[in-house]
């Protein structure tokens, strides 16, 4: 088998297809579906690619994106999936990529963009009364806003350096559980402005050249902050809301 | 079954196109097909483009042979990113027998300009397990160089946490976190790892009989520097999935209160005895006055109750996260005041 796939291209593929509004009707579902089953683990997580990688929330949560775009969770077992999800809750309240490793902005999206698009967590949870939660909640909430710091960008772990691509992982998990009023919105911008190039695009940090990637979420952290002129975002897909409707 | 050692650099200055080379005479190169409309194209190097036309061909022909193997060694040097390319050369290892050492010491010498790659680390993975528990010390002294050069880098953790749980090696890891925070208190991963040790190791008797030595540490640290964020909420690990125990450890409460007094850096204790009143600890007159002594600019009389006064003094003292300490105030059950 030399041309075998990847679950990270199939989810950007179908991403893109969904964005620039292709029928969805024309596509192999069933295939796509039976192959990504096999990649599920014993312990709920996914390897991308059949003969073997590592595994980690990364892939977790492109199954579930790519079961939320294909209106079909057959491809994965949900209950296992969120297994691992839950061991993957470090002590202080974010998520590492794996159990055990240190909680990381990254990871911590996976989490909770797959636990939203499987249905375990419900709309606006915060604002509800509920104190029953599959996750801590209250220490994830309390993990995510210290992560904005004193320059007012956010950082992936604690005592790191601000990176534009966080306002986007942990905005964006802040913005899914319905905390993302609670940040300092005015000190994001002011943070991102001066990662934003004199040539276009984003940087990582304060000066950097641009690159392709934190562009991306440069303008995905600036679509949170509801810039005007931006379209609104499906924190949950990472594109506009527009795109997941394929409108 | 040898390989060329350390020569990674060299390839690039002395490289012969393949075309020229003897021992590819009878390979025809296969070219990438990018389809009739290929969109975004890349910009291959000539000598990019020529390397993977040939790793295609042998690819296709399933061709295990000492020359596809250096290919690969050639192709991964031009892409680390490739896992194709790094998949054909463990299927290779396999086929040839190679030595496994060897390409410990190949990965070892790529690792540094490659520290955070995905599939070199993988490689490295699969290698050890094939090992087995003889690897150990090599890679926890492979990871350990590693974080030499880049504390923090998180797939030096990961490969050295599966090391642990798979091959073992447990024995000094509570100390090598030691020396790491030694080096730098806030390193938020060796704090990480530290509760990794504390526990799941199998030489130690687990978080509750871990779990006082380890308070007093982390007092110690959260004295040293009661800015760093990473102690406290190590601290409120230890007693996860316990919080009657947590309110009810005077240490608890003391700490935030010797905080308070030096009315300096107290942001994380005044949270901390927010939370702690949250969750069922009722604060003593000393606690009403050390919040009273830090005489913030505040719009109005303290309040009676002391989490609202908390709240309010973060609403001041933490002002990025101003509207959070608000919607914390505003969650707060309405109590009798503590007086």
């Amino acid at each position: 088998m030399h041309n075998g796939s990847n679950l990270a291209s199939t989810y950007c593929a179908l991403a893109i297809l969904k964005a620039v509004g292709y029928n969805f009707a024309n596509i192999d579902s069933k295939s796509i579906l039976t192959s990504m089953r096999n990649l599920q683990q014993h312990d709920g997580s996914f390897m991308p690619i059949h003969f073997g990688a590592e595994k980690d929330l990364r892939f977790v949560y492109c199954a579930a994106a790519i079961c939320f775009l294909l209106e079909d969770w057959s491809g994965m077992d949900r209950e296992r999936a969120k297994a691992y999800i839950l061991n993957c809750q470090s002590y202080d309240g974010g998520f590492g990529l794996t159990p055990g490793s240190e909680s990381h902005g990254g990871g911590t999206y996976c989490a909770v963009a797959s636990l939203r698009l499987m249905g375990f967590i419900e709309d606006n949870v915060l604002s509800k009364n509920t104190s029953s939660s599959i996750i801590d909640l209250p220490l994830l909430l309390s993990w995510c806003l210290q992560r904005q710091a004193a320059d007012g960008g956010f950082q992936g772990r604690a005592n790191k350096p601000s990176d534009t691509c966080y306002a986007f992982w942990i905005g964006s998990v802040l913005r899914m559980l319905g905390g993302y009023n609670l940040i300092d919105k005015e000190a994001l911008r002011g943070f991102l402005l001066t990662c934003q190039s004199q040539y276009g695009g984003f940087g990582k940090c304060p000066g950097d050249l641009p690159d392709l990637y934190h562009s991306f979420y440069g303008y995905t952290a600036f679509s949170l902050l509801e810039e005007p002129g931006l379209n609104p975002l499906c924190a949950e897909l990472g594109m506009t809301e527009f795109s997941a409707l394929g409108i | 079954m040898e390989s060329d050692e350390g020569d990674e650099q060299q390839q690039e200055a002395e490289r012969l196109p393949l075309s020229q080379r003897p021992e590819w005479s009878d390979v025809t190169p296969i070219p990438q097909d990018d389809g009739p409309n290929p969109v975004v194209p890349i910009a291959y190097k000539p000598e990019f483009s020529e390397t993977m036309s040939y790793f295609r061909a042998v690819y296709y022909s399933n061709e295990r042979s000492s020359r596809s193997f250096q290919l690969t060694k050639e192709a991964i040097c031009l892409n680390p990113g490739n896992y194709t390319v790094w998949h054909f050369r463990r299927q290779i290892i396999e086929t040839l027998h190679a030595d496994l050492q060897d390409e410990l010491a190949f990965v070892g010498r790529i690792a540094k300009s490659n520290s955070k790659n995905y599939q070199l680390w993988h490689h490295r993975r699969w290698v050890a397990e094939k090992l087995g528990t003889g690897a150990v010390n090599k890679e926890l002294q492979f990871t350990k160089k590693m974080l030499s050069l880049d504390a923090k880098n998180y797939h030096a953790w990961s490969h050295r946490q599966w090391v642990l749980q798979a091959l073992g090696g447990w024995e000094d890891e509570l100390d090598y976190c030691q020396m790491l925070l030694g080096e730098d208190i806030f390193n938020n991963s060796a704090w990480n790892q530290r509760y990794f040790v504390v526990t799941r190791s199998p030489l130690l008797g687990g978080l509750i009989a871990m779990r006082d030595s380890e308070v007093n540490f982390t007092i110690e640290a959260i004295l040293g520097n009661p800015e760093n964020e990473s102690p406290w909420r190590y601290l409120r690990g230890l007693y996860k999935d316990d919080t009657e125990s947590w309110i009810n450890d005077p240490r608890m409460s003391s700490v935030c209160l010797k905080v308070l007094s030096t009315k300096s850096n107290y942001v994380f204790a005044l949270s901390t005895l927010l939370d702690l009143i949250c969750h069922g600890f009722w604060p003593s007159e000393e606690f009403r006055e050390a919040i009273n002594a830090l005489n913030t600019p505040d719009s109005g009389p303290l309040d009676s109750d002391l989490g609202r006064a908390i709240c309010r003094v973060l609403e001041c003292v933490d002002p990025l996260r101003c509207n959070y300490w608000l919607w914390r105030k505003s969650k707060l059950p309405l109590t009798v005041s503590s007086q």
